[in-house]
């Protein structure tokens, strides 16, 4: 009789217990703004595809499975990235109601600055994402910042570094580069790991790639600028600096490494491959590699057992150690049909530590909350440590992006890259010359 | 001797004219294969591609033929997305639009080739002018218009607004105005009205312009992508291009691009059997207008 009563009472408890934790879960991860038996649907867009949307798609189920069964999901995933954000301004000029999309920090305040993305202070104030901001990395919560008002809550953060082959590395009896080698002393490097093996007289391995390439953006360059002591625009974004010494410097150094030593591969050597440098890496061809930590799971499944392999920081420079760093958000538009009902979606989708760790294994970028990071580079990878140390310590530390101002996109490709290519293809190879063009195409469009 | 070589001579031209003639035509059989060859390239290795495995397609040096063939790369591409309803909706989308297109171009092309009012031409002109204005600049005014219409998200959005085609209704008119007026008095003697000798006399004898502009609308209706893309959000009603497109990553590297190929070959093979079908239409089309593909 004992037994059984005490049965009960455990029995009981368990359930008060659980009913207790549901409870304090729904106060936790919706904000009483939408009613639970709210029908309708909610439309959600983003360039994500297959296998590398699904880390939130399993989330997003989760979130209307439990709090808002009557919601019906309406994915429009996986818009390839440049039809994205063509399509993207011309539904939302016209009114779209779309309720939650994909941003790009590039992107933000441009989308920002045209009404065309939601002020989420309002929200982060009433119903605080946890975690938020102490626990998200600095520059990520920055970069969807747009004139003191978030206007996206990011989602990764995606550091730069260097993949090294090891065996290349091995084979020549050097030495990888590390965290405070040099910009000469990791040229010299390139150089010397600079092969044409068959000798039919043109490079069939290189020292590194993937740093400068046709039509990049100028995010690729922006913290070698930095390194060297050099700047794009002024403080307030309204004139250039580029052509200080500096900056040219940076610029003529990579220049260099195409046309001058040869370590780099040319666009025309990579397309006469018929494969992009990531590839040429893969398949054996390139010693160092530059890439972002999102690309380490790919190297992964494609090097396979070819050859070993790890990640290092990039090197420093005069003016100090800087790395790219990027990243993207979810925002909801101004014409989102229900605005409330995203931004509880974002809530629970980046700061429910129930899933954080999974969303991060699966995606293999890190959330833009510290303490999963690591979930990133599964425990059972080769270069786990070695991804934790230079993308989470090294590359979140030092971590720089170009100031993504309104005029930026537009910048970007009318001025930037149209004259960089000229370095990048060769037709000039005196960065001095294309940099002044730039510096004075930039004071035109900004009107300093 | 004298007899000999005068009868010798046209013989040895004959001769030369007709080895010239050979020569020539095997350098443009050649020519044309070389190039045959260069423009099948792309589709050739498609197809092979569609047959690799994900490895085979990064192997370098490239190879042609698959190390491993992989035909179930058909069945796991269909199986990835919504095909079945995808090839329905472009199926729906291209053949409403096939028809609407030639009903109302023909329509127009005899309104403007034969029927006589005020300011006719100058409508036709005003009309032609249309051809001028890029789809971009449109893009925007009409999703509010089919947002207003709460098109957004149906196939009436991709269907409606391409009923129409200056480019259709120029070449039908072009076509219409060559046929001989005394064929239309004859009707028209008979007791036929605007409509019946448009229906009965007309149209009938514009059957191969027709075959064109079908032909021309098809292909451009099933391979559409920018609009389709703007206005159709729901997965349910997208059409083959859009699905083909969403098997892409932002990464190159996790984009399953034999899968790709596969679905891409089975999307062609509609558009395929159009071309071969009604390929002298196709060409006959550019000769007649000077323009390749309308809309």
């Amino acid at each position: 009789m004992i037994r059984k009563f005490a049965l009960l009472i455990t029995v009981l408890a368990l359930l008060s217990f659980g009913f207790l934790a549901s409870a304090q879960d729904m106060m936790d991860w919706t904000c009483g703004m939408v009613d639970g038996d709210t029908a309708g649907a909610i439309t959600i867009t983003g360039w994500e595809g297959p296998g590398e949307v699904d880390k939130f798609l399993l989330a997003f189920d989760e979130f209307f499975g439990e709090y808002y069964p009557n919601v019906e999901q309406i994915l429009n995933t996986g818009v390839a990235w440049g039809d994205y954000w063509t399509t993207l301004p011309a539904q939302l000029a016209g009114g779209a109601e779309i309720d939650m999309a994909w941003m790009h920090d590039t992107r933000n305040d441009t989308f920002a600055a045209n009404g065309w993305a939601l002020n989420l202070d309002s929200y982060l104030e009433a119903c605080p994402i946890p975690g938020w901001p102490e626990m998200f990395v600095a520059s990520q919560v920055d970069a969807f910042n747009f004139e003191g008002s978030q206007y996206a809550i990011p989602y990764d953060l995606a550091p730069g570094g260097l993949y090294i082959n090891l065996d290349l590395f091995e084979a020549a009896g050097l030495e990888p580069p590390g965290e405070h080698t040099t910009f000469e002393e990791f040229t010299e490097l390139a150089i010397a790991l600079t092969e044409d093996t068959d000798g039919d007289g043109s490079n069939d391995i290189w020292g590194i790639s993937n740093l400068a390439s046709v039509g990049r953006g100028a995010g690729g360059a922006y913290w070698i600028i930095k390194s060297f002591g050099g700047e794009l625009f002024n403080e307030t974004n309204t004139a250039s600096e580029m052509n200080s010494p500096e900056t040219i410097a940076a610029l003529q150094w990579l220049a260099d490494l195409l046309w001058d030593s040869g370590a780099h591969p040319t666009a025309d050597s990579v397309a006469a491959t018929g494969f992009t440098t990531e590839f040429l890496f893969a398949n054996g061809n390139v010693a160092m590699h530059y890439a972002l930590n999102d690309a380490a799971s790919r190297m992964w499944e494609l090097v396979g057992d070819s050859f070993n392999w790890t990640v290092v920081p990039t090197p420093t420079g005069p003016a100090g150690r800087y790395n790219f760093i990027g990243g993207s958000a979810f925002s909801i538009p101004t014409s989102a049909a229900h605005p409330d009902l995203s931004y509880e979606l974002i809530r629970f989708t980046l700061a429910n530590p129930d899933h954080l760790c999974r969303t991060a294994a699966m995606g293999a970028a890190l959330v833009s909350q510290s303490e999963f990071h690591d979930c990133a580079a599964p425990d059972d990878a080769p270069y786990a440590d070695a991804y934790h140390e230079v993308f989470s310590v090294i590359g979140a530390r030092d971590g720089v992006h170009p100031a993504y101002h309104p005029k930026y996109l537009e910048w970007e490709t009318s001025v930037w890259i149209s004259n960089m290519d000229l370095l990048w293809t060769g037709e000039e190879r005196d960065a001095a010359v294309v940099v002044q063009r730039a510096h004075d195409q930039t004071n035109e469009l900004l009107g300093g | 001797m004298r007899l000999m070589a005068t009868s010798d001579k046209p013989k040895r031209t004959l001769i030369g004219q007709k080895q010239s003639k050979l020569l020539t035509d095997l350098l443009v059989y050649v020519v044309l294969s070389v190039v045959g060859v260069i423009f099948i390239m792309p589709f050739a290795w498609m197809v092979a591609n569609s047959f690799k495995d994900i490895r085979g397609i990064y192997t370098y040096p490239p190879t042609f033929i698959p190390d491993v063939w992989r035909f179930e790369n058909y069945t796991e591409a269909w199986s990835m997305t919504h095909f079945d309803a995808g090839f329905l909706n472009s199926a729906i989308v291209a053949a409403a639009v096939v028809f609407g297109q030639l009903l109302t171009a023909s329509l127009a092309g005899y309104s403007f080739a034969r029927l006589r009012y005020p300011g006719r031409d100058k409508i036709f002109l005003l009309y032609l002018s249309l051809m001028m204005v890029p789809f971009t600049v449109l893009l925007i005014p009409l999703y509010v218009q089919m947002r207003a219409f709460g098109w957004i998200s149906t196939l009436q959005a991709v269907i409606v607004p391409f009923l129409f085609t200056p480019w259709g209704t120029f070449m039908m008119r072009q076509f219409m105005v060559t046929i001989p007026r005394e064929l239309e008095d004859a009707a028209r003697i008979d007791g036929c009205g605007f409509f019946r000798t448009y229906w009965l006399i007309i149209l009938p004898l514009t059957k191969p312009a027709l075959a064109t502009l079908a032909i021309f609308t098809f292909v451009n209706t099933w391979n559409s992508f920018q609009w389709p893309l703007i206005v159709l959000g729901k997965p349910k009603v997208k059409t083959l291009p859009l699905l083909l497109a969403s098997f892409q990553n932002q990464s190159g590297m996790r984009t399953p691009w034999h899968l790709i190929m596969a679905a891409a070959t089975f999307v062609v093979i509609p558009v395929l059997i159009a071309f071969i079908v009604g390929q002298k239409y196709y060409v006959r089309g550019i000769v007649t207008s000077g323009i390749k593909g309308g809309a």
